[in-house]
């Protein structure tokens, strides 16, 4: 604005005539869509570009009328307009666009130049002034290099302020610190978010199955969700999880675009059956976080209409559902550090210090002379008791260690889980196993390993058991884990805290699974861990 | 610490153990056996290799879990460098992988933290008369659980497909028979396949035989 001023000024002392004003006027309209910043990126060049244009004209211009009115001959009267170039320059170097700013010095030079051979001066084209030339040849310059300046600055001025990433992610996880207070847990839930989807989807397109899966282990896909009854009538559905085949399922998780087919992405099914099949790929940002597999018996399920309604769903679904992928991920990591963590303390303190004592009792014990029996007995039944503890620890150590390995997989952690913890406690271990190679996210893997472990140990600690029976049968989305043992059953015994049930409980309910506690017949207790539709139906 | 080395015809052995009270411990324990003689201790990895090159003990009681890295590459840098040394892994941490991981080391005798002194003393001297014959209190019971089941595992139902399978019966067959639909039977055979990671009947067979999933077809089925 101060700059527009001083142009005016020197325009009006240069031609000593109010007409010139006229381009300060037209320069002050262009302006407008810099200072007033539009919703569009073009419309605020298009304004520079403007103002770079009006500069160079309005320069020849005022310096043909400065000639004119005697105060300025030569040509050098254009310098009462030029320093304003500066502004659309700087604003656009200002606004990071540096190719920008360049482009509008060309366009300034190329506009001096046409204005130069258009105005004319003594009856000879303006370019050929010696004034006009120098006085452009300065300005140029000198903004050239005040448009250079204040890029670096602003470079160096950006790089001194905080790393932007930590802002960034501050920002973020402050962000999801609060989403994740206010909201109840089913809402980060993955597996409740694909089941929305699926819900909502079905009312916009006709949908015999559908299913949602996201990545697993592999290079497979697993289930996060389905519904509907499989062509066989079956509840079983085994969906096309191998991303190498030409399936449109791996189509669309690589193409990131919705695929339309005439074949079934069910495993198995007939060529010849009439299916028609969209997938469409769930996109946050630029990763494919999942995709939503709607399958309809006949032909034209999907008419553009419907898919692009679906799409929409999609979309928004994917952001959520990535938010809570990753939401899982983060606590599941978290978990298992300050698993390992403690893991550590106990190993090298509590329990080295009992290891200690039990060896000093050794010590005792030897040194003791003969015929102190009943000092004896004592340090024996001591000695009893702290190799006790001690295997109790040891156990601990074993269970809070222990996690589902990335390539092996929930059924051998839970097996030799049960193997290591019974062997130690004299259970015969009957084990029962089934597991597909598809795999259940890793946090629903954890959640179902500390409840086995959970209940295995409750087994061992109070059953006074003779066997264990367990099952595990794991076949995303669904799994079926239970813990069996032939001792006294918990009738008799306090169901609160030290059984640990509210904790499975709550484990359970995290993955929304369902966890049943049964007496055994005839003796004993079952604890199972279902997850899945045959879970839910009674629970709903 | 004791440097003596002075040959007494006594075994030599060498502590090595973070905390210096279990080394105190241990050190009453063997003092008391007329066998043995400790001469050295150490608190790191690194002591404990240096120590035993210094000291050529005959059994090296080795803690798993050092500061300064784990007492296993310590057992694996002696084993090299001897192998006559006894060496007795003692170890807090349940499970076969250590059990196992101490074995593969090439220790002597593994023994949990658990065990009464004696028993590590008792250790000690089967290390010391046979180095290269490993004994631990559960090693039957962990060789039977390594030796489980260690390929994949099949669902009853699978199970009941390949021995139909096995036996040549067509897909249609094997649905009449397991009373289930084709497109049924087709699933568990498509995921009996996966399973084994076979392409075709003939390879799944194959693969189910090697695991031990199937016997093999010696006596007349008819």
């Amino acid at each position: 604005m101060a700059l527009l001023i001083l142009v005016a000024v020197l325009t009006l002392l240069a031609t000593r005539s109010a007409s010139q004003l006229l381009w300060i006027v037209l320069l002050a309209v262009a302006a407008v869509p810099g200072v007033f910043p539009p919703r569009r990126q073009w419309v605020a060049t298009a304004g520079r570009v403007a103002e770079v244009l009006l500069v160079a004209f309005g320069a020849a211009s005022v310096a043909v009328a400065a000639a004119a009115a005697g105060t300025q001959p030569d040509g050098f009267g254009a310098a009462a307009l030029l320093p304003y170039l500066a502004v659309p320059l700087i604003a656009a170097t200002l606004r990071g666009r540096a190719s920008e700013a360049g482009v509008l010095l060309a366009a300034g030079i190329c506009g001096l130049v046409v204005a130069g051979v258009v105005y004319q001066l003594n009856g000879d084209a303006l370019l050929k002034s010696v004034g006009y030339i120098i006085s452009c040849a300065q300005w140029l310059v000198l903004i050239s290099l005040g448009t250079l300046t204040t890029g670096a600055l602003q470079r160096a001025v950006q790089a001194r302020r905080e790393p932007q990433p930590y802002v960034e992610a501050t920002r973020l996880l402050t962000q999801l610190r609060t989403v994740a207070r206010q909201l109840p847990g089913a809402t980060l839930d993955p597996g409740g978010i694909a089941e929305h989807l699926l819900e909502e989807v079905r009312t916009m397109a006709k949908t015999d199955r559908s299913a949602v899966l996201t990545a697993g282990g592999g290079g497979r896909l697993m289930v996060l969700a389905q519904a509907g009854l499989a062509a066989d009538g079956g509840e079983r559905h085994d969906w096309e999880t191998v991303l190498d085949t030409d399936s449109a399922i791996a189509e669309a998780w690589a193409s990131q675009l919705p695929q339309t087919s005439s074949r079934s992405q069910v495993r198995g099914t007939p060529r010849d059956r009439e299916v028609s099949a969209l997938v469409v790929p769930l996109v946050a940002g630029v990763r494919t976080v999942g995709l939503a597999v709607l399958e309809h018996d006949g032909a034209g399920g999907f008419p553009p209409a419907a898919l692009a309604r679906v799409r929409a769903a999609a979309d928004q679904a994917a952001l959520r559902l990535e938010a809570a992928l990753l939401f899982d991920e983060v606590r599941s990591l978290a978990t298992n550090e300050e698993r390992q963590r403690l893991a550590r303390e106990i190993h090298d303190g509590v329990a080295q210090e009992l290891v200690i004592i039990g060896y000093g009792v050794d010590n005792v014990l030897a040194t003791l002379p003969a015929g102190a029996t009943e000092a004896e007995e004592g340090l024996r039944s001591l000695r009893e008791e702290i190799t006790r503890v001690v295997t109790e620890l040891r156990l601990s150590l074993f269970e809070l260690r222990s996690q589902v390995d990335r390539h092996g997989n929930l059924t051998s952690a839970i097996a030799e889980f049960a193997r290591i913890v019974g062997a130690s406690a004299g259970l015969r271990v009957h084990l029962s196993l089934d597991d597909s190679p598809g795999r259940l996210p890793s946090a629903m893997e954890a959640e179902l390993l500390r409840i086995a472990q959970e209940a295995i140990t409750n087994a061992r600690k109070h059953a006074g058991a003779s066997n264990l029976w367990v099952t595990c049968s794991v076949d995303p989305p669904n799994a079926h884990i239970e813990v069996s043992d032939d001792g006294q059953g918990i009738a008799d015994q306090r169901v609160d805290g030290r059984y640990g049930l509210a904790i499975m409980a709550e484990r359970a309910e995290r993955i929304r699974g369902r966890l049943e506690i049964r007496p055994r017949h005839p003796n004993g207790t079952t604890v199972a861990v279902v997850l899945g539709p045959s879970g839910r139906r009674d629970s709903v | 610490m004791s440097t003596s080395t002075v040959p007494t015809g006594r075994t030599k052995v060498l502590l090595v153990d973070d905390h210096d009270l279990i080394r105190k411990g241990l050190r009453h324990a063997f003092e008391r056996d007329r066998q043995f003689e400790v001469v050295g201790e150490a608190g790191t990895a690194a002591e404990a290799v240096r120590q035993a090159g210094a000291l050529q003990p005959d059994v090296v009681i080795m803690d798993l879990r050092l500061p300064d890295g784990s007492g296993l590459e310590a057992t694996r840098a002696l084993r090299k460098a001897s192998a006559t040394m006894g060496i007795v892994v003692l170890t807090m941490y349940a499970g076969d992988d250590q059990l196992f991981g101490a074995l593969e080391a090439g220790a002597s005798a593994f023994v949990p933290k658990t065990a009464p002194a004696d028993e590590v003393v008792a250790a000690a001297r089967h290390a010391a008369s046979a180095p290269s014959a490993f004994t631990a209190a559960d090693l039957a019971e962990a060789m039977k659980r390594r030796l489980a089941p260690a390929g994949p595992q099949l669902s009853p139902r699978e199970g009941q497909v390949l021995r139909l399978l096995a036996d040549g019966m067509s897909v249609n067959g094997i649905a009449k028979q397991l009373f289930v639909s084709e497109s049924t039977a087709k699933t568990h055979i498509s995921k009996l396949y996966e399973k084994l990671g076979a392409a075709n009947r003939a390879q799944a067979l194959m693969t189910a035989l090697r695991l031990g999933l199937l016997e093999a077809p010696d006596a007349p089925k008819f």
